[in-house]
């Protein structure tokens, strides 16, 4: 009873669009989130979705029912701000509880229900605290009480680990993930980070410019990218894109085998690439990040990443010869489409 | 690196303080009889002069009539232009146009307002048959007239304030009330108006000020009358000292009017700043 569906939802400011008309099934309980680079138009789903700005087409739907004329309070759904916007005047307690005073809530319910939450939280000991006496991470967990205080089964949250460090990042994604399971939320997530997104989510929607790219599980999308832009956005490092001139790869003699008629480009993910080949390339350059390496080279006029053991010592401008399995190639064409490789009969 | 500053300081501000508290036990100096030490006398003869009374009670009127209106007022505006709307960059300039005009200005433009038989507010009120009313030649009406014209002239200027406050205010606190569900009231009450509490202190300590300090458009709008129905303390101060040459006793009222300000002041810091969350 909690799935979000937007179906034809757009929005423009003036002239400039912000979100494609766009089609979308949030499933209830789901951990979705919505991912991409800044400008993608995943802040504007997840504010239209709260009803917090209104959209230019198409329509809402929360648990079945059209909310697109509704204001955000009759959306059955909670939200945490990127900044967490607590009230600096309120104490930890009165923030919480804020919302079940304007439902006029009563005085039994909410020391119980505020209870339950600061709990749940670990806040106890915070609850006459003002934001301005609380750390970042425990103003990120003070706004997160006051959304589930609410006992919506839908929360929205706008990069709310962002203002956090990484330490802290790190502990906060189990600790929301394990919430959202332990409460059965519907939890539509916004990030820019893919590493939190992969962590995190069992629906991964993956936005530019206004537009879906994909939307999948964090395992189909790093498997089968969709798109171009899907396969140079997912992964650290990300795949190498390679254009091609025909069968070989651009500005080189490597012609690709069981190339799909229609690409123009051919992508692999580092870590799908070994050094004991026949596939003639130079190093340009070589990162040491402790357990593995990674060493860019160069086929032709493209760039290459290889994801190596940590030991191994490359220089720029050493040859080497490159080796992959055709199996581990992704291909593209010319709209940054994926196309799919003829399998081997 | 002080000492410009507390040099002009002591010259301009704390000197004259002083020498005023002095001044007020002497007597007034005149050329073939120097001033002298009258203990109290001054301060007697304030508690016996009617017109200090009546002035006191007019100001007290006054300060009563133009601290709630043009706070409120500039509260109300400040709010208003706040909102997203067409044209709110000329509203708030309209709004803080009578601060910008020098006081000596507004009265003259109040001043034709109130004119009788050809005056603004008389030619409307003919056009719907009400009678004549000479607004500040009347003992009843004269010192609201006053009034109106320092609410006029102050409440843009408190807008101002208030609306650089509002503007500090994220506008996602707005949203998240939005989401819970406040209404505009309940948001104002529990959210904007416990952040605005730094303001409002700052512009009732002004405006606590400015009603005993705010003179100019009586002198241009009606000399303290009639009868003295409009005679503010600080217009009774002037009277006194500068009409009627009685310089002991001009200081021994500019004491009394100092004490009071800054009494109020101190209660107002004191009292209101526990309330307020900075």
């Amino acid at each position: 009873m909690s799935e979000i569906e937007l179906r034809g939802v757009g929005k423009l400011w003036g002239d400039v669009v912000a979100l494609s008309p766009t089609n979308l099934l949030i499933p209830g309980g789901s951990f979705t989130v919505l991912l991409g680079p800044s400008g993608c138009g995943k802040t504007t789903t997840l504010r239209l979705i709260a009803g917090l700005d209104s959209a230019s087409a198409g329509q809402i739907f929360v648990g079945g029912r059209d909310v697109t004329n509704e204001p955000p309070s009759h959306r059955n759904l909670a939200m945490v701000f990127q900044n967490y916007a607590l009230f600096p005047h309120l104490s930890v307690a009165d923030n919480i509880v804020f919302g079940l005073q304007v439902r006029k809530a009563s005085k039994q319910e909410q020391s119980e229900r505020l209870a339950r939450v600061l709990a749940l939280l670990g806040l106890e000991k915070l609850r006459d605290r003002k934001p301005s006496q609380l750390s970042g991470g425990q103003q990120q967990r003070v706004a997160l009480a006051r959304a589930l205080v609410a006992e919506t089964k839908i929360c929205l949250m706008d990069e709310p680990l962002s203002n956090l460090d990484a330490q802290l990042r790190q502990e906060m994604r189990q600790e929301l993930r394990a919430l959202q399971q332990k409460l059965g939320l519907t939890v539509v997530y916004v990030t820019h980070d893919q590493a939190e997104a992969m962590s995190m989510a069992d629906l991964v929607v993956l936005l530019n410019r206004g537009r879906v790219e994909q939307v999948g599980s964090p395992r189909e999308i790093y498997a089968r990218p969709a798109t171009v832009f899907a396969a140079r956005f997912i992964g650290t490092p990300p795949m190498s894109v390679m254009a091609l001139d025909g069968e070989t790869i651009k500005g080189s003699k490597f012609a690709v085998a069981g190339k799909p008629s229609k690409a123009t480009h051919v992508a692999i993910r580092p870590e799908h690439v070994s050094l004991d080949g026949d596939i003639p390339a130079t190093i340009t350059a070589s990162e040491y990040l402790g357990a593995d390496s990674l060493v860019r080279c160069q086929i032709g006029s493209e760039q290459v990443a290889v994801r190596i053991t940590g030991q191994q010592v490359f220089e720029p401008g050493q040859n080497v010869q490159l080796a992959w399995s055709p199996h581990a190639l992704h291909y593209f064409d010319n709209d940054g489409r994926r196309v799919e490789q003829q399998t081997p009969t | 690196m002080l000492l410009p500053a507390l040099v002009l300081l002591v010259a301009f501000t704390h000197y004259p303080a002083v020498a005023t508290i002095i001044d007020s036990f002497m007597s007034t100096p005149k050329p073939n009889r120097p001033s002298v030490f009258v203990g109290l006398d001054n301060y007697a003869s304030m508690i016996e002069d009617p017109i200090f009374w009546q002035a006191l009670r007019n100001n007290l009127w006054f300060a009563l009539a133009t601290i709630p209106l043009s706070v409120g007022l500039a509260l109300a505006m400040a709010l208003w232009v706040n909102g997203p709307m067409t044209g709110r960059g000329f509203l708030r300039m309209a709004y803080f146009t009578p601060t910008v005009l020098p006081m000596i200005a507004v009265a003259n433009i109040w001043l034709f307002f109130y004119t009788p038989t050809y005056g603004l507010l008389e030619q409307i009120g003919g056009v719907f048959g009400l009678p004549s009313q000479n607004w500040l030649g009347d003992k009843s009406t004269a010192l609201a007239s006053i009034t109106v014209v320092a609410v006029w002239k102050e409440a843009g200027f408190f807008m101002i304030f208030y609306l650089a406050a509002l503007q500090g205010i994220s506008p996602s606190l707005r949203e998240a009330a939005a989401i819970e569900g406040a209404g505009r009231w309940f948001f104002f009450r529990r959210v904007l108006w416990p952040l605005l509490m730094p303001t409002t202190i700052f512009v009732l300590v002004n405006a606590v000020i400015n009603a005993f300090r705010m003179v100019d458009h009586v002198v241009v709008m009606t000399r303290g009358g009639p009868d003295n129905a409009t005679s503010l303390l600080l217009y009774h101060l002037y009277e006194v000292g500068f009409k009627y040459w009685d310089q002991g006793y001009a200081a021994a009222i500019t004491v009394v009017l100092l004490g009071a300000l800054a009494t109020v002041a101190l209660v107002q810091f004191f009292v209101l700043d526990k309330k307020a969350h900075y």
